[in-house]
């Protein structure tokens, strides 16, 4: 279909008769982000506020500079730590509080950066996410060597998941799947690079377009971005992580996520479907996939092994609109102008970003075994 | 649960009564009717006339002055087509948007979007019948053909209670009944479509018709033009290409004189655009020694197909009665479809061995995704309006009216691969969306003269929807009242409420056939408004005449979709993938009008802000895409002679909006310079909006010209030479901009593009009318 709307917007744009205006005059001064993403199963939880840079400006940076914090748990403050001195070197201003944030308590965030119009948030934490239940099955997909298109796929990974009890006052849930790559070497050197890959629910999504980047690390890699030991939000994207065009990843993991909405039924059965791509791998990918797949690479034997977490999240509403917004921004329709907008959400009064909440349930790593 | 099923069977019960209520009033009216005088004898009788004025007074061109409501404009025939026609066709909707209040979009994104509002929230009423689709050639041309019109009654505030079903306002528009003593008619041909329009008696002095007919014959000049296009590309590129596009519409009225009270009407309406486009690129092998390629036709190598269709078709039986001199009765049984689809195919084949080696075309293999898209309204619908003068200071209109809507939305897509025949499915989609909704109002006003110079217009209007086992209610109070300050100065003032129970269901507001009209459910509420609206109208010295209107309103359960990017919203999780919010637009209207027998102008200004709250979009209040602040319409007819007249036409409204990403975030903006190309590049931020709407496009303008040379041929009819210029000064106008990550030297920020489509276009046309 993407190929269609392609053909017709080409066709109008080669039609159409292009002429230049001037936008600049309309693009306002800096303002405050705020980012402050938690969850009573995050400890600790870490805040980012930064002065923008217009972008019609180049070359200009807006230091972040005079910054007044104010963070309150149900109108008890909440000590909050700078980790940086000064801003960084992303002009940023970084905080984090091991307070442990309960359910239902309504956080208050009150912020100002010398210069700029003081900026306020509020959300309320939601309450854990219940438990749920999870099996896994396969599923053929095409496999056709023959085939002078290529081969697609040779079979898809099912997990079922149920539910039941969900609480009905916060209604937006979500599910991820994180896929944890493990790269064993001849010379026994272990690299684990896992990452959390979430999916929608019927779609499908591919992970050779992801996991090619590793081809290219070094075979002993840095370390591990786990969630908790990065201490980075698992959902929420900082401006650290995507300045950095490695972790473009990050924003990928951030576009696709189960929604399940308000209306989600109380009880209910979702399934997730993996797709294995082998174009790239499929010397060795067809007997192995999922599980574990070998080749041989500059004259190293290569093992990738996979596994899998699934992990069930609960939003507060402010959070659930933002990661909406967010996995919208990548839709060029309405940059022209030609379809709604819903990437533009925030709760921050008198600035921009996020301030809210979110529960996680989520298992062990699964190793796959496939029959 | 237990109230919910209340309601519905309340509904249920409601349902029959309102029915019944329509039937014994009917029989009622018509036990009552006497031989009276001969009403229709001389077609003097004016049923849908707007107001008591209006009803006194039929013969005299009615100024706003002169009426009641607030926001309403008469548009005659003489009117529609003495304004501008583009290819040979003077047009209603275009004649609309040059008045004030009324924003036109760009081409492709074309319509009406009244007093802040959607763009799918206007009534368009074709002999009273809803039309759903209304544009014909993204957006140039309307479907109402002016040929037929006997008038048209556009409503943008002050909204009688007859009227409901639509949040912004109501374009009713009435064909003219064919001659009941002579056949007489129009031929028009234009460059691109010709028109043929004829009306006469069936019987004489009983039974008459009237048909109307336009057509492009566009597709018949493409497709020579391709074919010979096609046999170059062939032999050169293995390529073949096809399009086709065609617009037409019909109207058909027969008219009946059962008696000297009673009249019958049959109108038809079929109005049509098509759409075919695609091409075949096949298998090609180049001969090493003359390194030229043979293409063969028998081997596919790459296919697209796209074919959207989108249209309405309308079919109604009206009876006129005339019970007495007081009371008169229009009862309508109608039946309307609005009908789009889209089809599409994109194969891509590959082939595993030659020609040679595979001369029977065995080896292959391909790789096949196939769409079809459908949305389809089905209305059917009664209602029946009295009309009843009890005495000279009242009159009061009552009614009833019943729908019975279906909606049908649909989305199949089959993607499979095929190896010689065998069949793999890949991916197999097949949602249907299929409602019924029933829809029920009930109505009354009167408009009542309260001594010389006060008339107040009370109304009230009950509607009520069942979809989905979700029973809705919406009490519509409605009140308009005028104070005659002096015989050349009226002050009004208006207040309305209006449901709308059917939502646009779209992912792009291009002028294609990718939306879905679907009802209100038990997630998606209806849209409502109230409106409120008042102004000064006064006659000047001089045959001038001066209108200020002012008006605030509030639009609430509006929907936007605010899912991923698509062309077409999933139609299997439609309600989920819209959001809810609210929408508010306040402004003034000025219209400065001069008339005399030979010359109109006319100055149309609006100043208006239009704004929307979407919680899931932005946390207060911004701008809208259609919020255009500054509207300048200026608009000159002038009749030279009999032979000759002219026309001028010169549109100015601030630009559409766009979001833009406009501040960065988490790192620093700029990069580097690169002397070669003399750009800054190398930009290393994340981009973050501030806000929905936040750009502005340049202003849309545009000049359009027209003259008509008249002349008398030998056999006593006039033939028209119509010479029209749409866009004179050639302005390309924005449809649609982006921006380049370009920042260079000069222009020290964003570079924004905007994309024009429409050049200037200059037709000719002629008209014979015999």
């Amino acid at each position: 279909m993407k190929k269609s709307i392609y053909l017709i917007l080409a066709a109008l744009m080669l039609s159409a008769c292009e002429r230049e205006f001037r936008i600049d005059r309309q693009i306002g001064d800096s303002v405050t982000y705020l980012q402050f993403v938690t969850s009573c199963d995050q400890n600790p939880s870490y805040l980012v506020i930064q002065a923008t840079t217009p972008l019609n400006e180049p070359g200009r940076i807006v230091e972040t500079a005079g910054v007044e914090l104010s963070v309150s748990s149900d109108g008890t403050p909440v000590p909050m730590d700078r980790i940086t001195a000064e801003q960084d070197t992303h002009k940023s201003q970084r905080f984090s509080t091991g307070h442990k944030f309960m359910p239902g308590e309504e956080i208050i965030v009150s912020a100002s950066v010398s210069g700029h119009k003081p900026v306020s948030a509020s959300f309320i934490v939601p309450a854990k996410c219940p438990e749920f239940r999870w099996d896994y099955h396969f599923e053929e997909g095409l496999d056709d060597d023959d085939n002078p298109l290529g081969i697609l796929y040779d079979s898809i990974l099912c997990f079922d998941i149920e539910y039941d009890n969900l609480p009905t006052s916060s209604g937006r849930y979500g599910i991820a799947v994180a896929l944890e790559e493990q790269v064993r070497y001849e010379q026994c050197t272990t690299t684990s690079n896992p990452y959390y890959a979430p999916y929608y629910d019927k779609l499908v999504w591919t992970t050779e377009s992801e996991y090619t980047g590793y081809h290219d690390a070094p075979p002993i890699s840095a370390s591990s971005q786990t969630m908790s030991s990065t201490g980075q939000s698992p959902l929420v994207v900082t401006p650290t992580e995507l300045s950095q065009p490695s972790l473009d990843r990050y924003h990928s993991r951030v576009q696709a996520w189960i929604d399940m909405p308000a209306v989600a039924p109380k009880t209910g059965k979702q399934q997730i479907r993996i797709r294995f791509d082998s174009q790239e791998v499929h010397e060795s990918f067809d007997s192995n996939a999922p599980a574990q797949w070998a080749t041989e690479w500059y004259g190293l034997r290569e093992t990738h092994r996979y596994r899998y977490k699934l992990v069930f999240y609960s939003f507060e509403e402010n959070c659930y609109n933002y990661l909406k917004s967010q996995s919208n921004n990548g839709g060029f329709l309405p940059m022209l102008g030609l379809a709604p907008v819903s990437c533009t959400f925030t709760n921050i009064r008198n600035g921009i970003g996020v301030c809210g909440a979110y529960a996680t349930s989520e298992t062990d790593w699964i190793d796959i075994k496939k029959p | 649960m237990i109230n919910r099923m209340n309601r519905i069977n309340r509904m249920n019960r409601m349902l029959p009564s309102m029915a019944l209520l329509c039937s014994v009033l009917f029989m009622l009216s018509v036990n009552g009717a006497h031989a009276q005088n001969p009403v229709y004898a001389n077609g003097s009788y004016d049923a849908a006339a707007d107001t008591l004025n209006a009803a006194k007074v039929t013969t005299d061109r009615i100024r706003q002055i002169s009426r009641t409501q607030t926001g309403l404009t008469r548009l005659d025939a003489s009117k529609i087509n003495s304004g501008f026609a583009l290819f040979n066709s003077p047009d209603v909707i275009k004649t609309i948007q040059r008045l004030p209040g009324v924003a036109s979009g760009t081409e492709l994104l074309s319509g009406l979007y009244v007093h802040g509002g959607t763009g799918s929230d206007n009534l368009y009423l074709l002999d009273g019948m809803p039309l759903y689709s209304t544009s014909h050639l993204i957006g140039l041309f309307s479907s109402f053909n002016s040929d037929v019109i006997e008038d048209v009654d556009f409503y943008k505030s002050g909204f009688p209670a007859r009227y409901g079903g639509r949040l912004s306002s109501v374009v009713d528009v009435n064909t003219r009944e064919g001659d009941m003593y002579e056949w007489h008619g129009t031929f028009s041909l234009g460059l691109i479509d010709g028109r043929f329009q004829i009306e006469g008696p069936i019987v004489k002095g009983k039974t008459s018709m009237n048909f109307g007919i336009r057509r492009t014959w566009l597709d018949s000049i493409t497709s020579p033009a391709l074919a010979i296009s096609n046999r170059k590309s062939m032999r050169k590129d293995g390529e073949f290409s096809r399009g086709h596009y065609a617009f037409w519409d019909m109207n058909l009225g027969i008219t009946h004189l059962i008696s000297d009270s009673d009249k019958i009407r049959f109108s038809f309406f079929n109005g049509m655009d098509k759409l075919r486009g695609g091409s075949d690129k096949y298998y090609g092998e180049k001969d090493t020694k003359t390194q030229e390629t043979t293409y063969y036709k028998d081997r596919m190598g790459s296919q697209m197909d796209i074919d959207l269709g989108w249209g309405s078709t309308t079919a109604g039986l009206t009876w006129d009665h005339v019970a007495s001199d007081q009371l008169s009765v229009r009862t309508r049984a109608s039946y309307a479809l609005s009908n789009n689809r889209i089809k599409m195919k994109v194969g891509q084949w590959g082939w595993g061995s030659t020609v040679e080696e595979d001369p029977e075309n065995k080896n292959w293999a391909a790789s096949i995704l196939t769409e079809n898209n459908r949305s389809k309204v089905h209305d059917f619908s009664l209602r029946s309006d009295f009309d009843w003068i009890p005495s000279e200071s009242h009159r009061i209109r009552f009614g009833a009216s019943l729908q019975h809507h279906i909606y049908d939305a649909a989305r199949k897509a089959l993607y499979w691969d095929e190896k010689q025949g065998a069949k793999t499915i890949g991916t197999d989609v097949d949602n249907v969306q299929s409602f019924k909704a029933e829809e029920a109002a009930l109505y009354i006003e009167d408009e009542i003269q309260i001594g010389d110079k006060f008339i107040a217009a009370p109304g009230l209007r009950h509607s009520v929807s069942l979809t989905d086992g979700k029973l809705y209610h919406s009490p519509e109070p409605r009140i308009a009242l005028r104070y005659d300050m002096d015989k050349s100065t009226a002050l009004k003032i208006s207040y309305t409420e209006m449901s709308q129970f059917v939502h646009l269901v779209q992912a792009v507001y291009l002028d294609l056939p990718t939306s879905s009209w679907l009802p209100c459910t038990k997630e998606m509420k209806p849209m409502r408004s109230r409106q409120i609206a008042g102004g000064v109208y006064k006659k000047l010295p001089y045959d001038l005449h001066l209108e200020v209107e002012g008006f605030w309103k509030t639009l609430s359960n509006l929907y936007e979709y605010s899912g991923g990017f698509s062309l077409y919203p999933p139609i299997e999780q439609w309600e989920t993938s819209f959001t809810s919010g609210k929408g508010r637009a306040f402004g003034a209207e000025v219209a400065l009008g001069w008339t005399t027998e030979d010359t109109d102008i006319s100055l149309a200004y609006t100043l208006s802000w239009s704004q929307r709250f979407f919680p899931e979009f932005f946390n207060s209040w911004y701008c809208d895409r259609n919020d255009y602040r500054n509207m300048l319409n200026i608009t000159a007819t002038h009749k030279f002679s009999d032979k000759f007249d002219i026309y001028a036409g010169w549109t100015y409204r601030t630009g559409s909006r766009m979001t833009l990403e406009d501040q960065g975030i988490g790192g620093y903006v700029g990069g580097w310079y690169n002397p070669e190309t003399e750009e800054w590049q190398g930009y290393r931020y994340t981009a973050q909006y501030t806000k929905p709407y936040n750009i502005r496009m340049p202003a849309y303008h545009r000049f359009d010209l027209g003259v008509n040379l008249r002349k008398t041929t030998r056999k006593g009819n006039e033939g028209i030479w119509n010479i029209s210029v749409y866009n004179a000064y050639c302005r390309m106008n924005p449809i649609f901009a982006i921006v380049e990550w370009r920042i260079d030297r000069e222009s020290k920020g964003y570079v924004g593009k905007y994309y024009g489509l429409i050049p200037i276009i200059p037709t000719i046309s002629y008209t014979l009318e015999f």
